[in-house]
């Protein structure tokens, strides 16, 4: 299939068919009468009149086709524009260009084609004049020739067509213009006005003369904007639309008229384009709406004020819209909403959601039950609700609407919501105040009794009724002050208010009130008569009661009890005036202005001499300082504290003081009224606690001085302080043994052991010393210690290093039992020869010799003994002394020694009487060592018996211990000698010793042997006997 | 030990103050009629005392060189000595010494100075009960 070309002019033949504004307009007869002539003329069942448009061939007249139009490319006309003569195809299958053709090969089966081209005046082909066969056939010349005239006929109708229509629109559209309401005015493409209508020269001012030739942009046009600026020509719409090419609409513009008048126009610009892209001119039409502007400025102004209005107003003014959907706005409100709900008109203008939110949860299902409530009756809205700030805070408001009922079922009120928080506040106030005034009124400590102007109860609170014994009943209504005043006290105070005043009081109600009728308050002490007569001292208050509007409508009377506080005064009076301790108040600034007489008895001042000079003119000028500060630490109300200080008396001399300051507080006020001081003699005192205080340095030096350890330890064995010259010879650092026990500080046997005599000497009141190796910090070491009781659950121990003195001790010992052993080995060789001669190994030694023997061998026998003596005291005195103590009869080994000193005794012609007891005589001693001081007694008994005397022992029971007596008749034991008598070497005469054949060492062992055996030895000695006597413990019988 | 009527008949003394020896050389020859060897030390005593085989030993104590309780133990190491009984003859009597020179092993401490007159009795006394 061939396609057909494009003319060769074929924009300018475009251009020239459009121009024709043909296209797709509806048929017309005049084209219609000419297919048919055709059809019938050339015998075809179609014939058209088509135009060939840019992609399409048109039909403007079709006979016998229902098609409008075709594709350009499939058109035989697009061939037959190509040629000014006829295009002709008598059988289409038969030609190439065709046979393919849908118009043929289709459901058409178009076979034979014959058009002639329409021209324009131009000669530009606009379509065709075309014939159309369903069956091949010839086309002759004849017909082709015919084919020719119709179409010229048909060319001249086109032509005719766009020259009679465009001349009769024009005429109907001047008529159309000339008669709109609307200023119309056409203007060229420069924007130069060529015409205008009626309504234009009227809104202009203009007439059509004065506009024509006149453009948008002459400067005689004044144009203004809605806001009053200058409008300048060159964007005038007219000049918008010629320079854009597009429509310029909907501007409201003012035009300034000649005559100075001004209108406002709404004017829309359309460009004049006619196929060009380049507007060959513009229309501008406008509406003259001055009448509308006008009417908006006075709305406008009206809204403007109304909004005003509304900002001062307190509170939101609005509509509010309930839609049937349940959706909800505010088509109106204040700017007071900001306010209310924290939002702005707009934020609420479409959907109420953002204001309604804010209504606090509590309340908002109560307000959406009234809103609809209101909506369904129509009723007026009326609620008061609490709204959440944007800081969280709530307010109260109050809202006002009456709804009305719109046409599509909406329901709009008009409404006012103001904040009444303040007023809730004060309400909420109000009724806690009164709440408050009711509990007080109930329960406070005071009787409360309020009367009516002419004196009758109208109300007393409970502890009123307490106070006066009567109920609540039987006082109100009845006539004050009847029923509890003392009637005297009511005239007395008449008459002194009488005097005062110059003006008669009667001795009644106005006695109380006279004052609070003047608004002042009246406070005075009375005497209240309880119902059952007691007489109580009251403080009665009396003020007025006024409403709200400032009227006396009553009086209020507040009754404190005094009862307890005059008791308290007297009390207080009493104490002051015999107590010892000085009382005095002081003016806030320090001054004295009230002293108890103690003053005179401590200081030597009178009262009245002290009151309104300082306490600083007494006070030691060493001690100011602490005065000064006590007065002010009582001035800022700090706790009391006892403070000292030294106060001249009137005779020149100091005495100490002890006081305690503190605040006095006004009771109506409760400011700060005076200060004062208690204070107290307490010169003994501090003198006492000085030199108290100098003993203790004097002590802690002196302990401090002395080498010894000195710990005091309480019962428990808590260490409470070490003393030591140095720390050598504790056991550990002094923090490491201060607030430690016993237990903690060494091992626990020992500890056990300390406690033990610890507890002893607390309960016996004795001292006790022992010995015992210490590991020192220093090393071993030997202390003796002293348990000291000092006070009653402490005790001292008192240690002292006496390692050196034990060190000389041991080398005593030593050198001592050296020495005994020593000498005991040539007495041992001695003895045993004389032994050995007096028994005869060398012959018979008779006569002279032999007494010479025997003065040998007793002399032997004595220093025997004396080394004995010796090294037994020794040991005794080192502690060395070992005892094998057992339980023994005592009698038993009294009788053994009486019998072994036997001969000694006959020997000095003394003879000893004993008897022993029958029954035993048990006690805890060494056998051997009571027998050697037994021994001891017996001999001295017989050395200083007279010739031929008796020496009598006696075993005695006294109490719980025995009692062994040895007696001798002979001379008394020198006075001067007694007290020294147990102590080694003690003879009363030095020719003593030789004469009695003593060493001078027996009762010093044997006393230090008894005491050693828990006994004790002492003697009684007169002009003819001495009696030595040992006490030693019993021990129970056996059983 | 099987009880013996046997009576005591040798005895070795130790002692070194040359005097004591001689008194009590006398006193247990010509008093008591002991045979009895003297020693003036312990080692002397060492020495001679398997050769003597005495019935019983008496032993002073303090004596230079060896002194008696070392020569004790000494003689205690003699197979032939283990048994032999020992009396300590000392001028030291303290009732705590007597309890530790028989913590030694002696039998008796007999103490200085003796009565020549009884030694003899008191030996065979001695004897007697550690013989029973």
């Amino acid at each position: 299939m061939q396609a057909p070309n494009p003319h060769p002019r074929e924009l300018e033949r475009l251009a020239a068919l459009r121009a024709l504004r043909i296209l797709d307009t509806p048929p017309e007869p005049r084209f219609d009468a000419l297919t048919r002539t055709a059809c019938r003329l050339f015998g075809v069942p179609t014939a058209l009149i088509s135009l060939v448009d840019e992609n399409r061939q048109w039909f403007k007249s079709r006979a016998g086709l229902n098609a409008t139009e075709t594709p350009r490319d499939i058109s035989f006309c697009g061939h037959a524009i190509l040629n000014d003569e006829p295009f002709v195809i008598e059988d289409a299958l038969r030609d190439q260009r065709f046979l393919d053709n849908p118009l043929v090969a289709g459901d058409l089966g178009l076979r034979f084609y014959a058009g002639a081209p329409l021209h324009d005046p131009q000669g530009l082909p606009l379509g065709t004049l075309c014939l159309i066969g369903y069956q091949p056939r010839a086309f002759t010349q004849d017909e082709r020739e015919a084919l020719i005239d119709l179409a010229i006929l048909a060319e001249s109708e086109l032509t005719t067509n766009q020259a009679s229509q465009s001349g009769s629109d024009q005429v109907r559209l001047d008529a159309l213009i000339a008669s709109m309401g609307e200023g119309v005015v056409f203007q060229d493409g420069q924007g130069v006005i060529l015409s205008a209508n009626a309504a234009a020269e009227e809104f202009l001012g203009l007439s059509l003369d004065q506009m024509q030739g006149r453009s948008s942009i002459d400067p005689r046009w004044q144009c203004i904007h809605e806001d009053g600026t200058l409008w300048p020509g060159d964007t005038h719409p007219a000049m918008e639309a010629l320079r854009t090419g597009k429509p310029c609409t909907g501007k409201v513009m003012g035009v300034r008229l000649p005559n100075g008048g001004l209108h406002w126009i709404l004017i829309n610009a359309h460009p004049l384009l006619f196929d060009s892209p380049t507007p060959s001119g513009v229309v501008c039409s406008f509406q003259n709406i001055s009448d509308r502007k006008r009417h908006e400025e006075t709305l406008q102004s009206l809204v403007h004020r109304q909004t005003q209005i509304a900002a001062q107003v307190p509170g939101m003014i609005y509509q509010f819209r309930l839609r049937p959907d349940g959706s909800s706005s505010f088509p109106y409100a204040s700017e007071g909403i900001a306010q209310i709900y924290g939002v702005s008109p707009e934020d609420v203008q479409k959907d109420a959601t953002p204001a309604l939110e804010r209504i606090h949860s509590d309340d908002r299902s109560r307000i959406q039950a009234s809103v609809l409530k209101s909506a369904s009756n129509l009723a007026p809205w009326q609620e008061t609700y609490r709204v959440l700030t944007e800081q969280g805070t709530l307010r109260w408001v109050l809202g006002n609407a009456t709804p009305e009922m719109e046409s599509d079922g909406s329901v709009l009120w008009h409404g006012f919501i103001s904040d009444i928080t303040d007023q809730k506040i004060q309400q909420v106030l109000l009724e806690q105040q009164e709440a408050f005034q009711r509990a007080m009124f109930l329960s406070a400590p005071v009787a409360i009794i309020s009367t009516d102007l002419s004196g009758i109860v109208t109300s007393i609170n409970p502890y009123g009724e307490d106070l006066v014994g009567y109920r609540s009943e039987e006082l109100v209504g009845q006539h004050s002050p009847a029923l509890w005043h003392d009637p005297q006290e009511v005239v007395a105070r008449a008459e002194q208010l009488t005097h005062e005043l110059g003006c008669t009081i009667e001795p009644g109600f106005d006695v109380f009130v006279h004052r609070a009728r003047r608004g002042e308050l009246e406070q005075r002490e009375w005497t209240f008569i309880t119902k059952e007569g007691l007489r109580k001292p009251v403080l009665l208050s009396v003020s007025s009661i006024l409403d709200s509007s400032d009227t006396l409508v009553g009086f209020l009377g507040a009754i404190l009890d005094l009862t307890e506080q005059k008791r308290t005064e007297a009390n207080y009076r009493l104490l002051a005036e015999h107590t010892e301790d000085i009382i005095a108040q002081h003016t806030l600034e320090g001054a004295f202005s009230f002293i108890t007489p103690a003053a005179e008895r401590v200081l030597g001042y009178v009262p009245e001499f002290l009151l309104g000079r300082f306490p600083t003119e007494f006070v030691h000028e060493e001690d100011h300082g602490i005065v000064r500060r006590a007065h002010a630490a009582a001035l800022k109300g700090e706790p009391p504290y006892p403070f000292r200080y030294r106060v001249r008396h009137r005779e020149g001399h100091y005495l100490w003081l002890e006081s305690l300051g503190s605040l006095l507080l006004d009771p109506l006020t409760g400011a700060p009224s005076k200060v004062l001081f208690t204070s107290r003699d307490i010169t003994a005192q501090e003198e006492a606690e000085r030199a108290l205080r100098q003993n203790e340095e004097r002590l802690r030096a002196l302990l401090h001085a002395m080498p010894d350890l000195i710990f005091l330890i309480q019962d428990d064995g808590t260490i409470l302080e070490v003393h030591s010259h140095d720390e050598s010879g504790l056991r550990a650092r002094r923090e490491d043994l201060v607030g430690h026990t016993l237990h903690e500080v060494m091992p626990s046997g020992l500890a056990d052991d300390r406690l033990a005599r610890i507890r002893r000497v607390l309960s016996t009141g004795s001292v006790e010393t022992y010995e015992a190796e210490v590991d020192t910090l220093e090393g071993k070491e030997t202390h003796e210690t002293r348990v000291v009781p000092c006070g009653t659950h402490t005790v001292l121990l008192i240690a002292r290093d006496i390692s050196e003195r034990k060190a000389m001790e041991r080398m005593k010992s030593e050198f001592v039992s050296t020495v005994s052993h020593e000498l005991r080995t040539p007495i041992t060789s001695i003895r045993a020869a004389l032994g050995l001669l007096l028994a005869g190994i060398a012959g018979d030694i008779k006569g002279q010799g032999h007494d010479l023997l025997e003065l040998a061998r007793a002399n032997t026998e004595r220093l025997l003994r004396l080394v004995n003596d010796i090294l037994d005291f020794e040991k005794a005195q080192s502690g060395q002394l070992t005892l094998e103590i057992s339980r023994q009869d005592l009698g038993d080994l009294v009788t053994q020694t009486v019998v072994a000193a036997g001969p000694y005794a006959a020997a000095l012609d003394v003879s000893y009487a004993w008897e022993a007891p029958k029954e035993p005589a048990f006690a805890p001693v060494d056998p051997v060592r009571f027998q050697q001081i037994m021994a001891n007694l017996l001999s001295n008994g017989a050395k200083y018996s007279n010739s031929g005397g008796v020496v009598r022992v006696r075993l005695l029971r006294d109490e719980r211990q025995w009692r062994v007596e040895v007696e001798n008749q002979g001379p008394p034991i020198p006075p001067a000698f007694r007290a020294h008598i147990f102590e080694r070497f003690a003879m009363a005469d030095a020719s003593d010793t030789r004469s009695r054949g003593g060493t001078g060492l027996g009762l010093a062992i044997s006393r230090a042997l008894v005491e050693r055996m828990e006994g004790s030895i002492g003697f009684t000695s007169d002009a003819h006997q001495t009696c030595f006597h040992i006490l030693l413990p019993s021990s129970e019988p056996k059983p | 030990m099987s009880p013996s009527d046997r009576p005591l008949q040798r005895i070795l003394l130790v002692e070194d103050d040359p005097d004591i020896r001689v008194v009590a050389e006398l006193t247990l020859k010509a008093l008591g009629g002991f045979d009895l060897l003297v020693c003036p030390g312990g080692q002397e005593a060492l020495n001679q005392v398997d050769a003597f085989a005495p019935d019983l030993m008496l032993l002073d104590v303090m004596m230079p060189g060896m002194d008696g309780p070392t020569t004790l133990l000494e003689l205690r190491k003699k197979p032939s000595m283990a048994s032999i009984p020992v009396v300590f003859m000392t001028a030291k009597v303290q009732p705590g010494e007597v309890a530790q020179l028989k913590s030694l092993g002696a039998i008796e401490v007999v103490p200085k100075p003796f009565d020549p007159a009884s030694l003899p009795g008191q030996l065979r006394e001695i004897w007697a009960r550690h013989q029973s």
